[in-house]
């Protein structure tokens, strides 16, 4: 009898985990951890994809006899769903920043000397006092010699403190085109002590001048005379 | 093979999934406050997050031609010769755009419907690639220069028709589609009662053919998600603990910097219509023609796709559909300069 109930029902169990766990991250918009905004679209066609899956399966008689290889394949399917749990509330941080390659100009060794700035531009484009980072990489003329206040992530590494020769942090924030794996790091150099109540991965916003340096066609963006203090994460913590 | 090699078949690759069941669950089990298995289990979900629904489209894609497209049909739009079928079946990405994941149960329910073989294989390969959605993003990865997103298609095109014509030339004789498991009357079997499976040939009543649709659907979702699940985990494994930096310092050798970025286009997994963004992240960190192998072979030939393509093909196939497309996309490579 439990073998014809397993029979009958382990495929519904599997698609009704999937249709759960899709509702879950739907709602309070959680899946922005994980996918940028308009994927949400899509992921409720999924759900309702899988509804109508088991829909199917209701109306199904006839049993499909669960063996080692479903019940296999079944744990496999559903191991997302436990990652998708421990993942929640959590986003990349500088721990995944280390393995990515930022755009090639912000480590320049030669941050510190004989760089001329970039000259500045005047123009209609959308210009804010509090730009994300996404603004200022795309518009960094405008924003250039201009005094902004920019939140992010704060990162200490030795290795860019000795390329500079200054004491500096990175602020950062991961810039996502579908999904968290296809993440890239954005990052402005900030030119000073970041106070010690701040730490490693903590939030920060950074008010101070944003220079972009040039220097063989490799250009450094930095926040000098600089002003830091903590701040709450955003409620969508990356860049779209 | 006989009934009971098969069944040793089987309990061999259970204990396989079931092996790899425990080993994915363990990091989860075993340090699930660490830095890193947070950054594993973010990006292991976000991959399979984003690839479920279009798998899941994929799946009923299949299932609605299964039940609502008869062979004759599907046979009567075909061109009768092979070489035509294949030329507009590598290109049929611009009508029907469909990305890597949607379009392996797509191929499996037209190959059961008539279509043939290499033209299968040339719109497997090139419908992730030549298709307008990706041609969007990825010019708007490389923007200014929009001609990436062109050249990247009429490559994507050339290598999806080559590799077919090779297929086509290496197995004339069959041997290249495992047998449909509703056929060999195992696996998962279809019980519906119009089908064998000609719902739609039956005149079966509509509501009927929509049940059969999602039945079918949810068959190929059971039968092939597993598949994606262990290659996203081996992507958000390698996302997580090996540094891409690597991959850039290869630049200084010619031709290591393709290699190494074939190799991470294998690993990473990335969605053909997100892929552009990555590889434009390695501007002046590798030469272009590294970038562009690097969007050639992610499409056609990653670890999820490997995986997936069991389903379909026989192993003698996947090795060498595996090795032609490496070698195409590695000439590819050459030609724009190594």
């Amino acid at each position: 009898m439990i073998r014809s109930f397993v029979d009958r029902w382990w495929r519904f169990f599997v698609l009704f985990c999937w249709m759960f766990g899709l509702a879950g991250v739907l709602k309070n918009e959680r899946y922005l951890s994980f996918l940028r905004p308009e994927f949400g679209v899509v992921l409720g066609i999924g759900a309702y994809i899988l509804l109508g899956f088991l829909a199917a399966l209701l109306a199904e008689r006839n049993p499909s006899p669960f063996d080692m290889k479903r019940a296999a394949t079944s744990l496999i399917l559903l191991l997302p769903i436990a990652y998708l749990a421990n993942a929640q509330g959590a986003s990349l941080d500088a721990s995944a920043l280390r393995r990515r390659p930022m755009p090639a100009s912000l480590f320049s060794p030669e941050l510190a000397a004989g760089m001329s700035p970039l000259p500045a531009t005047s123009g209609a484009s959308p210009y804010t006092q509090r730009p994300t980072l996404l603004d200022l990489y795309a518009h960094p003329r405008m924003y250039s010699g201009k005094k902004v206040s920019v939140i992010g992530i704060v990162h200490r590494n030795e290795e860019i403190c000795r390329e500079s020769g200054r004491n500096v942090a990175l602020l950062f924030r991961f810039l996502i085109t579908c999904c968290a794996a296809d993440a890239t790091p954005l990052g402005v150099l900030v030119s000073a002590d970041v106070p010690a109540g701040i730490g490693e991965n903590a939030w920060a916003e950074v008010e101070g001048r944003f220079m972009v340096y040039r220097d063989d066609g490799m250009y450094v963006p930095v926040l000098e005379d600089v002003s830091v203090r903590s701040a709450e994460a955003p409620e969508r913590p990356y860049l779209y | 093979m006989t009934r009971a090699g098969a069944a040793i078949r089987s309990h061999r690759e259970a204990l396989l999934l079931a092996f790899f069941a425990a080993f994915a669950i363990a990091p989860l089990a075993l340090f699930a406050n660490d830095a890193d298995v947070r950054t594993l289990s973010l990006i292991f979900a976000s991959i399979v997050l984003e690839a479920l629904p279009f798998m899941l489209l994929g799946a009923l894609a299949g299932g609605l031609i299964e039940a609502f497209v008869p062979r004759e049909r599907l046979m009567s739009l075909l061109p009768k010769r092979d070489l035509p079928t294949i030329l507009i079946a590598a290109g049929m990405g611009i009508l029907f755009p469909v990305c890597e994941c949607a379009v392996v149960p797509v191929v499996k329910r037209l190959t059961r419907k008539g279509l043939p073989p290499f033209a299968a294989i040339a719109y497997l390969l090139g419908a992730p690639i030549v298709n307008p959605i990706v041609a969007m993003s990825t010019s708007l990865a490389y923007r200014p220069y929009s001609g990436v997103a062109f050249l990247r298609c009429a490559m994507g095109y050339c290598i999806a028709v080559t590799v077919a014509l090779f297929m086509w030339s290496l197995f004339r004789d069959g041997g290249i589609f495992l047998p449909y498991r509703h056929e060999a009357g195992k696996g998962l079997e279809c019980t519906c009662p119009h089908c064998s499976c000609e719902t739609a040939a039956d005149g079966a009543s509509l509501s009927l053919r929509l049940l059969a649709s999602f039945r079918h659907g949810s068959d190929d979702f059971l039968a092939t998600g597993h598949y994606l699940v262990i290659g996203a985990f081996i992507a958000a494994l390698s996302q997580t603990y090996i540094d891409r930096n690597f991959f850039s310092g290869l630049a200084e050798y010619p031709f290591l910097a393709p290699a190494g970025m074939i190799v991470l286009a294998v690993l990473l997994n990335l969605c053909s219509e997100s892929d552009a963004f990555v590889a434009a992240s390695f501007r002046n960190l590798t030469p272009f023609s590294a970038q562009m192998a690097f969007m050639l072979i992610g499409p056609m030939f990653d670890l999820k796709l490997l995986l997936m393509y069991r389903e379909l093909f026989t192993g003698r196939a996947i090795v060498s559909l595996a090795l032609l497309i490496l070698v195409s996309v590695s000439c590819a490579a050459l030609l724009l300069g190594g």
